[in-house]
């Protein structure tokens, strides 16, 4: 339940997805060179690598995040029977969002991407 | 990784737990080996599995509480005469699909291309929202409430103030018996599912090899998309 939406409150909410992507290429390189004076050849290998990571959070439904018209404190007035009223305090106001989990808002909806391309170069005997 | 070339194997299983009658498992696997030519491979595999439902919980006490003063409503506990809240291994499903491929472009050079993709559901009782409060006593003799559920502490007032009223001006509400309580939807409380869905792809593509004069080159280009998708229900 959203309690904030009172009879209107939906009984099942979507919360939003959570998504990660990434994109990478990768070049890896190796030589094996004789050495005159080495037992074995010395293996020079290097690369290069592009990388791109994005995290995107997607909003749920709005009464998954959301204060309805009952989140508000209700003023209440009893009807004296002459047509005037006498104010009888308020009510509390109810909770936004759904009831144990609170799903992603707009405002915090919306990606994140880092990219990186980083070389490498080794140098290695065998 | 499998890199067979020909052949189809299948595997099923199937069980449940034999004291409680619950928990019924079942996974359904293959693999399948098709040859390229004679220079390549492509290897596929596939896994569906599926389990059920395990309950080895009691009850909340607060739930016995309620159905001790509320006798005729006793029933209308979720999951009765079950516990209100499963305590178990959680229903879940889930495929995955595999591919795994190499081909031979010359006799020291190939290309090969892997690829995965998993979808997996999962759906879990959540905790017992309580229409009502109460106290229980731990085995140490300490009192501890048990508070009701905040969607129950509301009572929503229908009618709009009339308009023209000085005394009851407009956004106010008048005090009747035009109200709506969580409770008439729900008497006896109630025990949302919580539900994850996820989802993921791996992709990866390359071509490597080595020159005659022994220098090796591996250039690949992969692709990963991961999701999670959550969402809450009351049954």
């Amino acid at each position: 339940l959203s309690p904030s939406y009172g009879p209107a409150s939906q009984t099942s909410f979507k919360f939003g997805q959570l998504i990660q992507e990434e994109q990478d290429v990768n070049l890896d390189l190796s030589y094996p060179l004789a050495v005159s004076w080495l037992a074995s050849p010395l293996t020079i290998s290097g690369g290069a690598e592009y990388r791109r990571e994005a995290y995107t959070q997607t909003a749920g439904d709005p009464q998954s995040y959301g204060a309805g018209p009952f989140a508000a404190p209700q003023s209440l007035f009893t009807p004296n029977g002459d047509g005037t009223y006498t104010p009888a305090g308020t009510t509390l106001g109810a909770s936004p969002g759904a009831s144990g989990y609170g799903g992603t808002s707009p405002q915090s909806a919306g990606p994140a991407v880092r990219q990186a391309s980083p070389a490498t170069s080794t140098w290695r005997l065998i | 990784l499998k890199d067979a070339c020909k052949g189809l194997e299948v595997d099923a299983r199937y069980g449940q737990y034999y004291d409680h009658g619950d928990g019924r498992s079942y996974q359904i696997a293959g693999n399948l080996g098709l040859a390229l030519g004679s220079r390549g491979f492509v290897n596929f595999s596939a896994e569906y599995d599926n389990d059920g439902q395990t309950s080895r919980g009691a009850t909340r006490p607060i739930a016995l509480q309620f159905a001790a003063q509320n006798p005729g409503l006793a029933n209308k506990l979720p999951n009765y005469p079950g516990p209100v809240q499963i305590w178990g291994s959680s229903p879940s499903d889930g495929y995955k699909l595999l591919l795994n491929s190499a081909y031979e472009v010359t006799d020291s050079s190939s290309l090969y291309l892997f690829v995965n993709y998993a979808h997996f559901h999962a759906n879990e009782s959540f905790n017992y929202r309580s229409p009502i409060a109460g106290t229980a006593t731990d085995t140490n003799g300490a009192v501890h409430g048990l508070g009701a559920n905040g969607a129950f502490r509301n009572t929503f007032y229908l009618t709009p103030c009339p308009g023209g009223t000085p005394t009851c001006p407009a956004g106010g509400f008048v005090k009747d018996a035009n109200t709506f309580l969580f409770t008439s939807v729900y008497p006896a409380g109630f025990t949302p599912r919580f539900v994850g869905k996820t989802e993921e792809l791996f992709g990866t593509a390359g071509y490597k090899g080595k020159t005659d004069g022994g220098f090796s080159y591996d250039l690949s280009g992969s692709l990963s998309r991961n999701s999670l998708d959550l969402s809450m229900y009351i049954p």
